[in-house]
């Protein structure tokens, strides 16, 4: 199937937001002290991100203007998408707001936790709209939590850098390192389990050629590891989502001073990384019969 | 409730893409979209020991709609009839069920950029004809009707055949609804049962 | 939701109406198409339905058309034609397409500049008509009648035959078809020779015959489909019938013999892919193990064929009794009862027992029958030997010709193929013998028929259509033995006096080299004929040649631009009105609309004959006049009833015309309806000529014909049906029975340089792969049920399923030769080469490629075309096939299948032809103020005079 560009950049947008939550709200309960100032540019980039998602998803919409009629008619996916969009900005409001006007450490811990899960969850959601039977390539859990995994490198990366810019010290920085290491991995593992376990590199074959057509059908199949699908796996979704990051962390963590242009590096590339995934999965995305190759 | 069905004989059906024409005049689909398609299968075999069927396809009415099920607005719905239709007026062309419907057989209109799909051609059975497919089939070896009345034409040319030699295409339990016949002898089934 | 719906209303309830006008061009997106079906709250006029009769092909379903505001909005099947029943194939349901298609010919035009610079100039009819009328006047003046020739299309026309009626009217002998000595002349000339049934009773499923197959209680048990190809060769006529057969619980147990795994072969028992061109070494092989096998109805060929006559081996010609003292209308036979040369009367005389095989002595002479010399004819194709001929399976043969001898109810269908190499009259002649041989004659489940006889002679049907679209003989009257002498080719290839049609290859010699006169004023109406006729180019090389060229067509094809001076705007089917017989009933084709100032094919023939009359043309003056032309000469050499039929005037307008075809023509029979009555009361349900009994009777043969108190036998000069045909021998020396002319049925024309033979002999294709030349693969082509020849190229809906010529390789060869599935290749041949899109497939024999005609309208296009000449060079099958000898003896036939191409990949789309749906936007159909509806003139030749001047 093509890119759905404003799919990719909200689930993108979306995805990295939601973990950008997780990692302001996981510091509000475990309390890394020095990484506090973080929290308060990472609260509105979460916010201008999961609104800049939104708008790219709804420009998905040939019709955004009857946009209203699916509030009429809640149904998992789309729906449920929306509404833990909706659900994360304003809680990061809510969190923003509770800041200014320093609320008890208790109330901000309440918050913080709400924060955490709804970040956690919209990430699932993300992937989870996908799972459909009609799509073999996609109908599986990891798909769900490749979503999750390549999304949680961005947001790592992201918190990084907003420390790395707040000149948080060398050791809220290395800590920064330590996450974007751990996603990194989780984002490879999840990203590897799920083309491997999905089928979506081995290829797949559509109906026959057609004789009054003058097209194969089984042309337009994916590729298997050697076609372009495999290039955006191994260089897009690996490299650049999981081994580059990685890298950047460990970096970072022995050389917090210098971190600046490895931390931009590290964005970039994770940012490169979790949109590469999402294109493999639209590739690999082919209907077990896609008749009318509408799509 | 009705349900009704087409039923294509494939032991027939010679591809000769009458349904097709027929079906883009009467519902006016543009260049490029599609109702209903037919497609060679095979040949199968090594020559000059082959066999080779055409498949025409269009939307299989499924039992389980995942179209209806994914439609974030309701416009991909069931009506009274138990026909899946779309209702243009409400759909936001989110496309959702396009990517799950496992056939591909729903198409985008670009004109009005909504997604659209065979109907069954209501304006013609409510008034008791055939849809248009059916009616100029060049073979005659499509046929219409309700599956769970004995005495329509898709049941009876349905009950002239064994199991064996009726199929669906590839059933994720969403059941659809079409069948196809195709014996043995003409070609073997491919697309799942 | 109420019972009546928008059509799209039911699944876009609130749009309104207007919104569905999307693109301007999107026609069936028009408020008019969205209203078909009536909506309360929008419509404003009814929709009327309107029954006609599709000929988009040269079958014709019936069709139910729906117009509002007079546009034609819908079309379905009418299931009340008997052929059809309903169905309706993509051609058809195209017509809407094709009617408001954008390019069509709306006024005549004259060409201003050069030759192939596309500029034209409006003229009005009577302008166009007299320009054309003083040319063919000066040049009649100047050079006489043969200076000007025609040709007309080989299918698809209403009425084939009327370019035939202008040349005879006009004195010039010269007019072709590039089907003909291509397409059916052989199987049609050749059944009339040898079963003697009418202009139709004949195997060719595809012309609309072998009637017993529309019937689902006939008792056919298997069929041999032969180079034939029903289900896309009329898909919702014959396909329809094949289907319906099929679906019988006993099904209908085929063998299929072509190159090309068709729909047919994918359903039947047997398919024998074999060698193109090689299928009078088949048929051969089949006469000898049948006749080997005993597997022949020893009975039926005894008493009513002429297998048993004893031949002269000198003369070829079957003796006749005088030569022992009996009489000369008797046969004589090798009596086994007696052991003696005995004479044979008609029918039979059951005292004897005629032997079947052996030469026996008669008056001092060597005799054998016409059995033995076929039996020798044949003797050396063994299974074997066919097998490795043809590239087939010994035991896949002989499988074969079991299911089609082993079955009491069987027939063989004999297809277009074979008229597609030189080998073509003696393919015909065998497939005609094996039936012979089969007794598959007159019987349930045979092709050969003679239905509606016992109706007719009972009276019924007289005066309905007496010249059909294949009614080639017409103004017969007006033919003078010279032009049958002087008609190009006919002579040598004396078959094609049968349709009054000349040589394709010597016409084109005759116009390159002026002998034996110099052609220079064609008359063409039909689509492309550069993507028709053999070997394009090198007619495209003689177009310079050609002082003046009118083509009359519905919209501008290759060869209007190359070639044309003038054109003549034509109607398209729902706008023809004219009476179609479809077996025991008659349905009118109507007028459903009329657009522009488009004519009627047959009154633009009228109107140029009258504007020749008029500037003082005596046999265009005659052919008003019914006494001339209708002189009804004709009588009976033994059962075969020769001699010139009655002929009908050229028409004054067009409620004459379509009575001219009907009724009012011949002998006027009351009883039945004229063409209104047909139109207001039959138009839907058909005029019953005879009840479906009285018409489908088996055995005319053996049934008494009150005149003689004898059984009618057959057509034919013995009564017998004649598989040893030394009536083919006597044509080629004599002419007859085809010499028709003012004279009556003349029998001295000069022989032809060779001798027809009365049996079958093989000969190998021309272009043979064993020479191990650089053109290693043999080209064929067929039929694919989407397009008519070279029609409906320029139709949106059909291009977006086929939008190039297709090319198809066995893998074996694709592997070899570096061929990749969907991608593009050059074809090349000794004359040319052109492009096509390969099909990797295994349906289609290995070491052949198959290919089906194609031409490009999308190059014509000013904005678009970079290269006029690519609209006929680009995929067109016809720039590779070959038109000169070797040419069938009978026939002259030339090689358009079995002759040898190289195929090699090439990249991307040679000549950029459209190849994605959307490119097709358009043509798509015209709507509101792009229309015109006809202003009816008057009939500007209503003062020629229809009677003798006293
Ligand atoms: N290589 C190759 N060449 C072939 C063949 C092949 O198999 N292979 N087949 C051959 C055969 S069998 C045939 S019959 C010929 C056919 O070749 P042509 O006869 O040249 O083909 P068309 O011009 O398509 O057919 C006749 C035309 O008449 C048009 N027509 C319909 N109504 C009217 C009318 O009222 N007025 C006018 N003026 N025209 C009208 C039809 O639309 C159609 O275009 O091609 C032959 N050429
Ligand atoms: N759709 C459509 N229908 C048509 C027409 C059309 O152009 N399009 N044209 C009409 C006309 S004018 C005609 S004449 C008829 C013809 O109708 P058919 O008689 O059915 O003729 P084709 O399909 O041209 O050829 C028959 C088969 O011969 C096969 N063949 C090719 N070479 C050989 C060979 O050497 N030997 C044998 N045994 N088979 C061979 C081809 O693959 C093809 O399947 O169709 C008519 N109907
Ligand atoms: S075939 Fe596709 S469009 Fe039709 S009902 Fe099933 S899922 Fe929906
Ligand atoms: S594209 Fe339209 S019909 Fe399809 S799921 Fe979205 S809103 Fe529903
Ligand atoms: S039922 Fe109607 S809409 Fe569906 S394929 Fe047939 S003609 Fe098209
Ligand atoms: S019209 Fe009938 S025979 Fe022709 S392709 Fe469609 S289903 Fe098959
Ligand atoms: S077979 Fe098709 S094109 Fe030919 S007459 Fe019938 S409907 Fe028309
Ligand atoms: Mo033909």
């Amino acid at each position: 199937m093509e890119y759905q560009w404003p799919l990719v950049i909200f689930t993108v947008l979306a995805g990295g937001a939601g973990w950008l939550l997780f990692f302001t709200a996981l510091n509000e309960l475990t309390g890394t002290i020095t990484l506090t100032k973080v929290r308060d540019t990472a609260l509105p980039i979460a916010i201008v991100m999961l609104i800049a998602g939104g708008i790219s998803s709804a420009l998905h919409l040939s019709h955004p203007e009857r946009m209203m009629g699916a509030l009429a008619h809640p149904t998992m996916g789309i729906f449920t998408e929306a509404l833990f969009v909706g659900l994360c900005v304003l809680v990061s409001v809510v969190f923003m707001i509770m800041v200014r006007r320093e609320a008890s450490t208790k109330a901000l811990k309440a918050v913080a936790v709400v924060t955490l899960i709804l970040g956690l969850v919209l990430n699932l959601m993300l992937g989870y709209s996908y799972m459909m039977a009609s799509r073999p390539e996609w109908d599986t859990l990891l798909l769900p939590l490749a979503y999750f995994g390549t999304a949680s490198i961005l947001g790592a990366t992201v918190y990084q850098l907003i420390a790395v810019l707040r000149k948080v010290d060398e050791k809220g920085i290395a800590h920064t390192g330590w996450n974007t290491m751990v996603m990194g991995v989780l984002a490879g593992i999840t990203a590897f389990a799920y083309a491997i376990a999905s089928g979506a590199l081995a290829g797949t074959e559509t109906v026959h050629s057609t004789t009054l057509r003058g097209i194969s059908l089984s042309d337009v199949a994916v590729g298997g590891l050697g076609g372009s699908t495999a290039v955006l796996l191994w260089v897009g979704v690996l490299l650049c989502g999981a081994v580059i990051p990685v890298l950047c962390g460990f970096l970072i963590k022995r050389k917090p001073e210098k971190a600046v242009w490895v931390a931009v590096i590290a964005v970039v590339s994770a940012l490169l990384g979790c949109g590469a995934f999402r294109c493999f999965m639209w590739a690999a995305g082919i209907a077990s019969i896609n008749m009318f190759q509408m799509l | 409730m009705p349900h009704n069905a087409i039923v294509v004989n494939l032991n027939l059906c010679t591809g000769c893409m009458s349904c097709e024409i027929a079906c883009k005049q009467e519902n006016g689909v543009s260049l490029g979209q599609y109702w209903n398609k037919v497609f060679r299968v095979g040949p199968q075999g090594t020559f000059p020991d082959i066999k080779q069927y055409w498949l025409p396809t269009m939307c299989q009415q499924c039992e389980n709609a995942p179209c209806v099920e994914v439609c974030p607005t309701g416009a991909s719905y069931r009506d009274e009839n138990n026909v899946v239709l779309i209702n243009h007026e409400v759909c936001i062309g989110c496309k959702y069920c396009m990517m799950a419907c496992p056939y591909g057989v729903r198409s985008w209109n670009t004109d009005e950029k909504v997604v659209e799909k065979c109907t069954l051609c209501p304006q013609l059975t409510t008034l008791g004809k055939k849809p248009a497919c059916v009616h100029n089939c060049a073979s005659q070896c499509r046929y219409y009707g309700d599956l769970d009345d004995p005495d329509s034409d898709a049941s009876k040319v349905l009950a002239r055949f064994n199991e064996s030699d009726i199929h669906v295409l590839k059933d994720e339990g969403n059941h659809p609804s079409t069948h196809y016949i195709l014996s043995e002898k003409i070609g073997t089934w491919e697309m799942g049962d | 939701m109420g019972t009546t719906f928008t059509r799209r209303s039911f699944v876009k309830t609130a749009v309104a109406l207007g919104a569905a006008i999307v693109t301007a061009s999107g026609t069936h997106r028009l408020v008019e198409a969205d209203g078909a079906y009536a909506d309360p709250d929008t419509d404003t006029s009814a929709v009327t339905i309107v029954p006609t009769v599709c000929r988009a092909c040269i079958a014709q379903c019936t069709v139910l058309a729906s117009v509002r505001d007079g546009r034609v909005i819908n079309l379905e099947g009418n299931p009340e034609g008997p052929m059809s029943q309903g169905a309706m194939c993509a051609k058809g349901l195209s017509g809407i397409q094709a009617l408001y298609n954008p390019n069509r010919n709306k006024y005549p035009m004259v060409r201003v500049g050069e030759r192939g610079g596309n500029e034209w100039k409006r003229l009005s009819w009577d302008d166009a008509t007299d320009q054309i009328a003083d040319k063919l006047m000066d040049a009649y003046n100047k050079y006489g009648p043969e200076a000007v020739f025609a040709s007309t299309g080989g299918g698809g026309n209403p009425h084939i035959s009327g370019p035939i009626r202008f040349m005879n009217s006009f004195g010039s002998p010269n007019n072709f078809e590039p089907g003909c000595a291509q397409c059916y002349l052989p199987r049609q000339t050749q059944a009339r020779l040898v079963f003697g049934g009418g202009k139709d009773d004949n195997l060719s499923i595809a012309d609309s015959n072998v009637l017993e197959f529309y019937f689902t209680d006939s008792q056919v048990q298997s069929c041999v489909l032969w180079g034939a190809g029903p289900s896309w060769s009329g898909p919702s006529m014959t396909g329809r019938a094949m289907a319906a057969l099929r679906d019988r619980d006993q099904g209908l147990k085929t063998v299929v013999i072509d190159p090309r795994f068709t729909a047919d072969a994918s359903k039947a028992d047997v398919w024998l892919p074999l060698r193109p061109g090689t299928d009078v070494a088949l048929m051969m092989c089949w006469i000898k193990y049948i006749i080997d096998n005993v597997l022949y109805d020893a009975d039926f060929d005894q008493k009513w064929t002429n297998l048993p006559f004893l031949v002269d081996p000198d003369t070829k010609y079957c003796l006749h009794a005088d030569v022992i003292g009996g009489s000369s209308d008797d046969y004589v036979v090798w009596d086994d009862n007696t052991g003696s040369v005995q004479a044979l009367p008609f029918p039979y005389d059951d005292a004897l027992d005629a032997a079947l095989f052996g030469t026996y002595e008669v008056n001092g002479k060597q005799c054998p029958t016409g059995y033995q010399v076929l039996k020798d004819a044949c003797d050396e194709y063994t299974l074997d030997k066919a097998a490795e001929i043809c590239w087939l399976d010994a035991d896949r043969i002989e499988q074969a010709i079991h299911i089609y001898a082993d079955a009491e109810y069987s027939t063989l269908i004999h297809g277009l193929a074979t008229d597609q190499f030189p080998n073509s009259a003696q393919a015909a002649l065998a497939a005609l013998e094996l039936e012979c041989m089969m007794g598959h004659i007159e019987k349930p489940g045979a092709a050969l028929q003679r239905f509606g006889c016992f109706a007719e002679e009972n009276g019924k049907g007289a005066g309905i259509i007496p010249n059909d679209t294949f009614g080639m003989g017409c103004l017969q009257a007006l033919i003078t033995y010279d032009m049958l002498e002087k008609r190009l080719g006919s002579n040598e290839h004396k078959g094609f006096l049968n349709w009054q049609m000349a040589h394709i290859p010597t016409v084109l010699e005759a116009i390159t080299t002026g002998k034996p006169y110099k052609p220079r004023i064609w008359l063409e109406r039909s689509g492309n004929k550069l993507a028709a006729v053999g070997n394009a180019k090198s007619w495209y090389n003689a177009l310079p040649e050609i002082d003046l060229v009118v083509h009359s067509y519905m919209y501008p094809t290759s060869f209007t631009i190359e070639a044309a001076d003038y054109i003549l705007p034509m109607r398209e089917w729902l706008e023809c009105p004219k009476p179609v017989l479809l077996m025991n009933k008659v349905f009118p084709r109507q007028e459903v609309t009329h657009l522009w100032e488009t004519c009627d094919e047959t009154l633009m023939w009228s109107r140029l004959a009258a504007k020749c009359a008029e500037r003082g043309h005596d046999g265009c003056r005659r052919a008003f006049i019914k006494s001339e032309v209708a002189p009804g000469k004709s009588k009976k050499i033994g059962n075969f009833e020769v001699g010139i039929e009655d002929g009908y005037p050229w028409a004054h307008s067009e409620d004459e015309l379509v009575g001219l075809f009907y009724n009012e023509c011949g002998d006027y029979n009351p009883d039945i309806p004229t063409f209104d009555d047909l139109v207001e009361k039959y138009a839907e349900t058909g005029y019953e000529w005879a009840t479906i009994d009285e018409w489908r009777q088996y055995g005319f043969y053996k049934a008494t014909d009150p005149s003689t108190g004898k059984p009618h036998g057959f057509g034919t000069v013995s009564g017998r049906v004649e598989p040893y045909s030394e009536i083919t021998t006597r044509l080629g020396r004599t002419g007859f029975p085809f010499a028709l002319c003012e004279d009556g049925c003349v029998e001295d024309l000069t022989p032809s340089s060779v001798d027809y033979e009365p049996v079958p002999y093989y000969m190998e294709p021309y272009e043979n792969p064993a020479d191990g030349s650089d053109y290693p693969l043999v080209m064929t082509e067929g039929r694919v049920p989407i397009y008519h020849h070279g029609t409906l190229r320029n139709v949106p809906y059909l291009r977006e399923i086929m939008p190039t010529a297709e090319i198809w390789v066995n893998p074996k060869d694709a592997d070899e030769y570096g061929i990749a599935d969907g991608k593009w290749v050059k074809v090349s041949s000794r004359r040319g080469e052109t492009y096509a899109r390969a099909v990797v497939t295994s349906g289609i024999c290995t070491g052949a490629v198959y290919q089906e005609r194609f031409w490009n309208p999308e190059l014509l296009d000013k904005n678009t075309g970079k290269n006029l000449n690519g609209s006929w060079m680009a995929e067109n099958v016809n720039v590779l096939t070959k038109n000169d000898a070797p040419f069938s003896d009978v026939y002259g036939t030339y090689t358009l299948r079995g002759f040898q191409v190289k195929v090699e990949q090439v990249d991307g789309n040679p000549y950029d032809v459209w190849t994605e749906p959307t490119d097709f936007q358009p043509w798509m159909p015209l709507t509101g103020d792009d229309i015109a509806p006809t202003v009816e003139e008057a009939d500007p030749w209503a003062s020629i005079p229809s009677e003798e001047a006293e």
